[in-house]
């Protein structure tokens, strides 16, 4: 063993020992500390569902599921650094063990283990391949949102470093064992011969193949080294490969390569097992005592676990159309808060934050109230970062503050008063219904077999509105048992709960279960994906247990029990939105394909489909905010004219009353009105199944 | 600086309004009420004052309607005192002399400095509240005003514009009473969870009064919504027949030939 040396009469073993235990207490202490902010982030149980939580480590962490399926390059070059990580941790491991037991106790090296040898071994030059791949992508290619930094540099050339030594190590291994004795000027074949009459010392054992290290000794040999020479840039190597190994040790939780260290823990507590359920605001009463207990610990932990990979920010929707947002600064700063902050606390002093304010003002409010809540950020996070609810605690900031602007004022003002967003008397929810054939049944007056909750956007918006109404006569026809919440629905607040409105979700939410207990329903059905979502997911909290359905999984479901059957087929090439709330939130894509397929529409995708969806810029209650200065083009343009690249496309579908009016007025800002028809899934079915407007 | 605002409630006229069985009088039961508009701006800029030099806020309103939501959501602003004049009749809205009358009784006990009312409003365009109340409180009264500063030694400065777009800034001794239009500010959104933690917390003080109020010499004899003039013709049909029709109209009165 390289440690079987003498320095500055010291024993190499007890140098080891004695690096390690520094650089290992720097590490632990730095460890510590990092944990000890963490601990002053709310209170979140991110403890239950284990197995399931288990099996996403599984396969996001130990498979890198979320890597492979990723951009290009790095999809592999990511997954190779990784996995060889993984094998120079063992590694790594015997070195320290081996090399610090080295006088006493012979304890096997990796290059001895065959197999593991071999594999270690590939994956030095594997590993190598994908730093060079990365790097090319990161330094000439770089993808926006990319950041050339100084600690991304000092990373790769770390790695790199601790490869090459490891290489180099190996070759001086395998000359020390091969060519031990063998006179310096020796050919190769030669010395092939004379290994045979070497004498075996333990260790360095050739009966494992291991290619690159071999290799790097004969280039080096062919280079004109000596045999001996190998030998000892191999024993300076091994010295090199543990000083690197202890430097990244200390560096590490220093670094935006910490998200090695952490990432791992932010996947197992990822949210789990349904998506964008935020949590419920702190009700303690007590303000917190740093900025930092604004934020839930897992909160906190994303700024530790984010690679400023970039991928939030190539995805988001606000960025693309040039507002301030970046879901990755967002994180940056977050995570430049934890250390500052928190480490400031830790050693007792105030946060030297020249009185600045986190939220508002190094992260502008700008930036905060440009989020769709689309989900986009999250769901391509290879850590699990959850930048939506990170942007809504923050809002909750803002909102307790009383800093909204005024056309979202004046919303959450009518939600207040009227129950709904668009400051009509809560008495014309159902006007649209009023010359319905057979009226509307009321849930709360007699039983029905589904509940519609309308949401507001399907009552009182004019396109939604008498799209309601075509729902309302397919779903007769379907002989569906349907009702209403005649007096008493209410918004249900999706939208209310991201603008960062709590209180007023709540109370919304209490007034629904109210009205709610008042009737008598087996299920919940609804056209708006952001009721159908709050509905699902956030109201079990006020004992809401009955199913949720959406209209398109109705839809589905009549058409292919033959409740429903088109009586012609329509004409056209359709492409159809996922909105966020039904598609990226919950999942459901196939059912409302299905519904436009039985309709005989010829049915392509746009590039951007299914959980790639792009959102129409209306959710999280942008549709109630005045628009952010220095807009480029806003979403839901940007989606019609991807609609429009698609040669021959004449309906564009959706499954969202607030889709209906963004894609309408886009298509309008677009000048192809007369083009692409925007249509809603229910009209569709009422055109195909042959019903006349009445 | 002791301010008082007082808080009247409006009909709200998102929701339909009804007529009574009386025919003279909007059905009370089925109106909602809300806070008037320049009494919110008014406890604005009572609650600007307050932030920019101190002081205290205290509400007053009579007991009317949905009154007790918009004290709840002044306290959550952050209005110190809430002083509710007990009002028996729920039929039938205070009229502005009796409601002067009760509020000037009420306000005389806070010992305010300064008097913020809204400067009219929308069932009462006259505007004659404030007045009135400045008039039973012996007080100096200025109306429409649109933005109010501390001012030096027991004065604020207000500002007032004219028509024609001329700005007047006055300094106005204390105590008085000022007509509100419009605050340096649109009143601010306080969150429910503060409304709610104020409706836990907030104690309303109830001031009985025995204003004296003579019966009006008015009486209303009909309240009616506009009634059409039986002048408008609608058209209806398919487009055909609605544009046959209309070629039709138009060459009965000559306008085509």
């Amino acid at each position: 063993m390289p440690t079987e040396v003498t320095i500055l009469g010291i024993s190499g073993a007890v140098w080891l020992l004695l690096l390690l235990a520094i650089c290992s207490a720097v590490f632990a202490w730095r460890m510590s500390a990092l944990l000890r902010v963490l601990a002053m982030g709310r209170r979140e149980n991110r403890l239950d569902h284990p197995v399931l939580r288990a099996w996403t480590f599984l396969k996001e962490v130990i498979c890198q599921s979320r890597m492979l399926t990723g951009e290009s390059i790095i999809n592999w070059a990511h997954p190779a650094i990784f996995w060889g990580f993984c094998f120079f941790v063992i590694a790594s491991a015997l070195m320290f063990v081996g090399g610090i037991a080295a006088p006493w106790l012979w304890i096997p090296q990796v290059e001895e283990i065959p197999v593991l040898g071999t594999l270690v071994d590939l994956f030095a030059v594997i590993v190598l391949v994908g730093l060079i791949a990365s790097s090319i992508r990161r330094y000439i290619l770089t993808p926006p949102g990319l950041q050339r930094t100084m600690d991304a540099t000092i990373v790769v050339l770390l790695i790199a470093a601790l490869m090459v030594s490891f290489l180099l190590a190996e070759a001086g291994g395998y000359a020390d064992e091969v060519w031990c004795h063998a006179p310096a000027s020796v050919g190769m074949s030669e010395n092939a011969e004379k290994s045979e009459s070497c004498p075996r010392e333990r260790g360095h054992g050739t009966q494992t193949f291991l290619p690159a290290g071999t290799a790097t000794a004969y280039v080096m040999l062919a280079a004109g080294v000596s045999p001996e020479g190998v030998v000892n840039v191999g024993v300076t190597a091994w010295w090199v490969h543990v000083a690197i190994l202890l430097t990244f040790l200390v560096y590490l939780p220093f670094s935006k390569h910490m998200h090695l260290i952490w990432a791992p823990f932010a996947v197992f507590f990822a949210e789990l097992p349904a998506k964008g359920t935020l949590p419920a605001a702190d009700d303690s009463g007590k303000e917190p005592s740093t900025q930092l207990g604004l934020f839930t610990w897992r909160m906190l932990l994303s700024g530790y676990a984010c690679a400023e990979c970039g991928r939030c920010e190539r995805v988001c929707p606000a960025v693309e159309s040039g507002s301030k947002l970046s879901p990755r600064e967002i994180l940056h700063d977050l995570k430049s808060l934890v250390l500052k902050d928190g480490i400031a606390t830790l050693k007792g002093r105030k946060p030297d934050d020249d009185g600045r304010e986190f939220i508002g003002g190094t992260v502008p409010a700008e930036a905060i109230w440009a989020c769709t809540s689309c989900y986009a950020c999250v769901d391509i996070c290879p850590v699990r970062n959850e930048h939506v609810p990170i942007i809504v605690q923050m809002r909750r900031k803002l909102v307790d503050e009383g800093k909204v602007d005024a056309k979202l004022q004046e919303t959450l003002m009518s939600l207040q008063r009227y129950g709904n967003s668009q400051g009509k008397s809560a008495r014309k929810r159902f006007d649209w219904a009023k010359d319905l054939p057979g009226g509307l049944k009321d849930a709360t007056k007699e039983p029905v077999d589904m509940l519609w909750f309308l949401g507001d956007y399907a009552a009182y918006h004019p396109s939604s509105a008498r799209v309601s109404r075509l729902v309302a006569l397919v779903f007769n026809q379907a002989g569906i048992d349907f009702g209403v919440l005649a007096k008493g629905e209410k918004s249900a607040g999706n939208d209310v709960r991201r603008i960062g409105e709590e209180g007023l979700f709540e109370m919304l939410a209490e007034q629904n279960m109210k009205a709610l207990g008042k009737a008598d329903f087996q299920r919940i059905v609804t056209t708006d994906p952001h009721t159908y979502h709050t509905l699902k997911h956030e109201y079990s909290r006020f004992g809401l247990e009955t199913p949720v359905v959406h209209y398109s999984e109705v839809l589905d479901e009549c058409l292919r029990t033959g409740k429903l059957s088109p009586k012609r087929s329509l004409e056209g090439k359709a492409v159809y939105h996922d909105p966020c709330y039904l598609g990226r939130y919950n999942g459901i894509y196939d059912p409302p394909r299905r519904v436009i397929d039985a309709t005989g529409l010829e049915r392509v995708e746009m590039p951007r489909n299914r959980e790639n969806s792009f959102c129409c810029g209306a959710g999280g209650g942008k549709i109630w905010m005045e628009e952010e200065e220095g807009i480029s083009e806003r979403p839901a343009v940007s989606r019609i004219r991807e609609a429009l690249q698609i040669d021959g496309v004449t309906h564009f579908v959706v499954s969202c009353p607030k889709d209906l009016g963004m894609f309408e007025d886009a298509v309008k800002t677009v000048g192809a009105e007369d083009r692409l028809r925007i249509i809603d899934l229910g009209e569709l079915v009422y055109e195909a199944i042959g019903m006349e407007e009445v | 600086m002791n301010i008082a605002v007082v808080v009247r409630q409006v009909p709200d006229l998102v929701e339909p309004l009804e007529i009574d069985a009386s025919g003279a009088a909007l059905d009370v039961d089925e109106v909602e009420f809300l806070i008037n508009e320049t009494d919110d701006h008014a406890l604005e800029q009572a609650l600007l004052l307050k932030e920019s030099g101190g002081g205290s806020i205290t509400v007053v309103a009579i007991d009317f309607g949905q009154v007790d939501d918009v004290l709840y959501t002044a306290a959550a602003k952050g209005a110190d005192r809430i002083v509710k004049i007990p009002y028996d009749d729920d039929d039938r809205p205070p009229r502005p002399a009796e409601a002067a009358a009760m509020i000037a009784e009420a306000v005389k006990d806070i010992d305010a400095e300064l008097v913020l009312v809204g400067s009219s409003a929308h069932d009462e365009l006259e505007g004659v509240l404030a007045p009135l109340l400045a008039l039973k409180l012996e007080l100096p009264y200025l109306g429409v005003i649109r933005g109010v500063k501390p001012g030096e030694g027991g004065s604020v400065t207000a500002f007032k514009e004219f028509p024609g777009a001329a700005m007047a800034q006055m300094n106005v001794k204390l105590p008085a009473v000022l007509g509100i239009l419009a605050a340096d500010q649109p009143p601010r959104y306080v969150p429910v969870s503060r409304i709610r933690a104020a409706m836990k917390s907030t104690e309303f003080e109830e001031k009985e009064t025995a204003a004296a109020v003579p019966e009006p010499n008015v009486t209303v004899l009909r309240m009616h919504h506009p009634e059409p003039s039986g002048r408008a013709e609608m058209l209806t049909g398919s487009e055909d027949e609605v544009a046959a029709r209309l070629a039709e109209i138009l060459k009965e009165k000559g306008v085509v030939q």
